[in-house]
């Protein structure tokens, strides 16, 4: 309840702060704090992506900003709904909430999920408020195997019995909804794409390796990330993190280690900075002997993201600077089940356990 | 009334000796007459002309009757009157005179002629090739009505040619296609091909009228009565006049000219058929009568029948007549019997223009010869002081000891390099410059309403610049630009007019043409590709000159001729115009864009009331008095109404 009363107090001032404006007769605005590369800077010391103290004004009667203003009060209005009803909705029942026509146009309030998710995002760092202490939640998408027992709202899970799916992480993660309980894992591993999560599950990788595996299916949610730091920080797991060798799963390992550019302001609560990465990399073909022709040739988008990356502060060690130039050198990228190619439990029997073993990792 | 030019004039003293028909067939293209589109036009502003003149000039009568009635304290009711109903109500028609019909089969490459229809006035003369079924020949040939319809046979086909109703004028355009008779109908395709070369021109007014003995001289005389170098501003300074249209008729048509002229509402019109005797320059009666249908209580109708081709710049002409000069109404009633008015704009007649006598800076050669030889004055001084503006004794003395001329010199028995010396001498003196009141423009508002009549814009500024000179001739400037409306986007158009006179042809060799051309409209806020040449927009450019003799660029008065002095004028006069216009645009931009942003921001505003009265558990109305107010102080210009205003797209 003390939660609730936090974030209704925090939206009524805002709305009384903008309606004081509209009184005085001003140009009405809603201070917010920059989430953009602009306004971050990493914390070579903590290892974290922090956010500025940069903020902008979002002025209603101003032509560029006067539909971004009109939706973050809508949606501050929604939540407050939310609370008042004691409801938790996902972000795209949100979206659908607030998809009304406007009237004489064609346009909507909100047209796409893609145009509220950002507002939320605004709302949350211009109230210092999680969005789970709006009531909302993201989509969850992860899952998770290994030697472990835990609680998820008052029910025991035994993780190693979780058949081929794994148990499936929840956006809420906190505390009050799971509580760890006994476990022999060693360290996490987080999995980039579920298909190769799949493979390690059934050849049980986790009980020979005695570790959890989790995986994001794509770029992890909040929930994943929260969970990753939970265990690193309160079971003392460390993390280790297996993504396709392109410049796009870099980055995947860059945000459960350092934390995004868009969600800087929660790094301290997300970010595993001492996570380390086993794979893969372009560097293995070597290493591994896998034939170049086995790569994908990397596209435009490719190499501007990877020359991106090789500017970003996170990714200036020696390793990381030689890995993705060797990458921009040769041309070509991998995905991660390009190793079943040698053989279909190549990753599970051989790679990973040979990285592992020799703590073949990138920092 | 019949205004004369000294070139025509002097060109027909040099062929005095060959008939005025050789005379007019060599000079066709100075008079006006050497295309058929032009020659139609050119008989048409004739007449126009003419009629003008004949009502401004009566005016004037009445207007100086009036002022010596008022200074005797009378009453004036009565002239007042009679002014209104002089105020110029012209009627343009264009007749087809005769048409020729082809009926052809299968129109297209492999076509045939299957016959020819010969028409005049619309009614059937002659018919070959094909039979006539619908009535027999002679009773249509006899009926002075027309048929609607007509029924030809040819080759066991039936062909009907079908006329256009509900039209003033005959107009047969419609062909329809034919059936064959018999045990099987067979369609054909048959099309119908008009040949029309001959108009009758109708041109008729409200002015005084002519007096009976007047009409054969001025209709059936070339350059009848002519006075040489009148400085006057005057319509009739281009043209040679009505007579010139006379003779063009005759030559191609061997019709005399009809005019129809009532002076007195007591008496009946008097009809008289005239042409000229092309050896002797004098006129030929050829009817003479009364006409008891004339509708005019005081008027002339000129009809002309001639050999032309009618074209959309007859109506263009007359449009723009009517835009300078705003109180006259003119008609036109088009060969397929379209009728187009353009509206009295104003009922205050122009300003008398005032004859000058020309000034020492600007006299030519030949002139000066000529008035030497045809001067009242005994000796040169008088010559001087007496026909030329701004010289007096001193000034007179000065030159004529500058040309070591002696004073008491008999002006006839100059020589022509005394003369050399004497012209010098003049062009050198230092005189005050000419009078300038002899000049009556339109105005600048009467110009404005005209033109908001004429071309329904959204906006017209026009201007009117002080009179200035050049070459010892005055001259003025008067300009109006129009935007938006029902003006049509893409390269600006330019109206060019010369003492009240729309100028037609010739528009790249005149020096109102390159007074717009080289002016940087961009600055004003036009478009204008390279920063050179014509703007462009919804835009029409009017540009009036007048003077009291107009600088043409050749003998064929369509355009003006480049006197850095004059482009000069007219380019300031532009700007002045230019700079208003920008000021409307700017002003239209910055309201259409706050207009733009308040709707954005209106739309939004409803659900800011929601969301903020949701959030402050306050009422919706309490939270949108406040916002409305908020925009209501920022945009209260455009706010009102606005609420209605849906997103165009």
């Amino acid at each position: 309840m003390g939660m609730c009363m936090k974030a209704k107090e925090r939206l009524r001032k805002l709305a009384e702060e903008v309606f004081e404006q509209f009184e005085n007769g001003e140009n009405p605005y809603i201070e917010i704090p920059i989430r953009s590369l602009r306004n971050v800077r990493f914390d070579p010391e903590k290892g974290l992506i922090m956010m500025g103290g940069e903020k902008m004004k979002r002025y209603f009667l101003n032509v560029s900003h006067a539909k971004k203003f009109m939706q973050t009060l809508m949606v501050a209005s929604f939540v407050k709904k939310l609370l008042d009803e004691k409801v938790t909705v996902d972000m795209r029942d949100l979206f659908y909430s607030l998809k009304i026509p406007i009237p004489g146009t064609k346009d909507n309030v909100f047209n796409e999920q893609n145009e509220s998710d950002p507002i939320v995002e605004d709302l949350e760092v211009t109230l210092d408020l999680l969005r789970e202490e709006m009531n909302l939640k993201a989509d969850k998408k992860g899952a998770m195997v290994g030697d472990m027992v835990i609680v998820d709202g008052g029910d025991e899970i035994d993780l190693r019995r979780q058949g081929t799916g794994g148990w499936s992480i929840p956006s809420k993660v906190e505390q009050d909804v799971i509580q760890f309980k006994e476990h022999t894992a060693k360290f996490v591993l987080f999995v980039e794409k579920a298909a190769v999560w799949e493979r390690l599950n059934e050849d049980k990788f986790w009980k020979k390796m005695d570790c959890l595996i989790v995986t994001g299916k794509g770029q992890p949610s909040r929930g994943i990330r929260r969970l990753l730091h939970r265990m690193r920080y309160e079971l003392g797991l460390p993390v280790i993190v297996f993504t396709d060798a392109d410049p796009w799963g870099y980055y995947i390992y860059s945000v459960v280690k350092q934390g995004s550019i868009n969600l800087a302001f929660l790094s301290q609560k997300l970010g595993v900075p001492d996570a380390k990465f086993v794979g893969l990399t372009t560097q293995d073909m070597h290493k591994f002997d896998i034939p170049k022709s086995l790569g994908i040739k990397l596209t435009q988008q490719d190499i501007k993201r990877a020359q991106e990356l090789l500017k970003y502060e996170w990714f200036k060690t020696k390793e990381w600077q030689e890995e993705i130039n060797h990458m921009l050198k040769e041309g070509i990228k991998f995905e991660q089940q390009v190793l079943s190619n040698k053989s279909i439990r190549f990753v599970s029997e051989t790679y990973l356990p040979t990285k592992l073993e020799q703590k073949d990792f990138l920092p | 009334m019949v205004r004369k030019m000294t070139i025509a004039e002097e060109l027909a003293k040099r062929q005095k000796k060959i008939s005025v028909a050789e005379f007019f067939e060599k000079n066709r293209h100075l008079l006006g007459f050497d295309s058929k589109p032009k020659a139609l036009l050119s008989a048409i502003k004739e007449a126009v002309d003419n009629s003008l003149d004949a009502c401004e000039e009566m005016a004037s009568e009445i207007m100086k009757k009036m002022e010596r009635l008022k200074k005797k304290g009378k009453d004036i009711s009565k002239l007042k009157e009679m002014l209104r109903e002089i105020l110029p109500n012209i009627e343009v028609r264009v007749m087809k005179a005769s048409d020729r019909w082809e009926i052809v089969e299968n129109p297209g490459p492999e076509e045939r002629m299957v016959g020819e229809v010969y028409l005049k006035y619309g009614k059937i003369v002659d018919v070959v090739g094909m039979k006539l079924v619908s009535k027999s020949k002679e009773q249509i040939l006899n009926s002075s009505r027309r048929a609607l319809q007509y029924e030809f046979e040819a080759d066991g086909y039936r062909i009907y040619v079908k006329r256009e109703p509900a039209k003033e004028i005959p107009f047969y355009s419609v062909f329809l296609s034919s059936v064959k008779e018999g045990e099987k109908t067979v369609t054909k395709r048959f099309s119908l091909r008009t040949h029309v070369s001959r108009y009758r021109i109708w041109v008729e007014d409200n002015g005084p009228g002519i007096v009976k003995e007047q009409i054969p001289p001025i209709f059936g005389s070339l350059l009848y009565g002519s006075k040489f170098h009148r400085l006057k501003q005057a319509r009739g300074q281009q043209g040679i006049g009505i007579s010139a249209a006379v003779l063009y008729g005759q030559l191609t048509t061997g019709k005399p000219a009809r005019i129809t002229s009532r002076t007195n509402e007591k008496e009946p019109a008097i009809c008289i058929e005239v042409q000229i005797d092309t050896l002797t320059n004098k006129p030929e009666i050829v009817f003479e009568g009364v006409d008891e249908h004339f509708k005019q209580k005081h008027g002339t109708r000129v009809e002309i029948e001639l050999e032309g081709t009618y074209s959309i710049n007859v109506a263009k002409f007359l449009k723009r007549t009517s835009i300078v000069n705003p109180h006259a109404q003119i008609t036109l009633i088009t060969p397929d019997g379209k009728k187009h008015v353009f509206k009295r704009t104003s009922t205050k007649f122009p300003k008398e223009p005032k004859e000058i006598k020309p000034h020492p800076h600007g006299i030519e050669m030949g002139i000066l010869m000529r008035m030497l030889r045809t001067t009242k004055s005994r000796t040169l001084l008088s010559f001087l002081t007496s026909e030329f503006s701004r010289v007096g004794a001193n000034s007179a003395k000065h030159i004529l000891e500058k040309a070591k001329l002696k004073p008491n010199m008999d002006p006839r028995s100059l020589t022509r390099e005394q003369a050399n010396v004497l012209i010098k001498a003049m062009h050198e003196a230092n005189l005050s410059r000419p009078p300038t009141d002899c000049l009556s423009p339109i105005g600048a508002e009467a110009l404005k309403k005209s033109v908001y009549a004429e071309l329904n814009p959204e906006f017209v500024v026009t201007t009117k610049r002080e009179p200035n000179v050049y070459r010892g001739i005055p001259f003025q400037v008067e300009v109006g630009i129009a935007y938006g409306g029902n003006i049509k986007e893409g390269e600006a158009r330019l109206l060019r007019f010369a003492n009240k006179i729309p100028l037609m042809w010739d528009a790249s060799a005149c020096a109102i043409t390159n007074a717009v051309k080289s002016m940087d409209w961009r600055r004003y806020g036009l478009n204008q590709p390279g920063g050179q040449g014509m703007p462009s927009g919804p835009i029409v450019i009017i540009v009036h000159f007048l003077s009291a003799w107009v600088p043409y660029t050749s003998e064929g008065k369509t355009a003006i001729a480049n006197y850095p002095v004059i482009i000069r004028e007219i380019k300031l006069a532009l700007q002045e115009c230019a700079r208003e216009l920008k000021k409307y645009l700017t002003k239209k931009y910055v309201m259409e864009r706050k207009k733009r942003k308040m709707f954005i921001f209106l739309k939004y505003s409803d659900f800011l009331v929601d969301a903020l009265s949701n959030l402050l558990d306050l009422r919706k109305e309490e939270v949108g008095k406040v916002i409305k107010k908020v925009l209501k102080e920022r945009y209260g210009d455009v706010y009102e109404g606005e609420r209605e205003v849906k997103e165009a797209s």
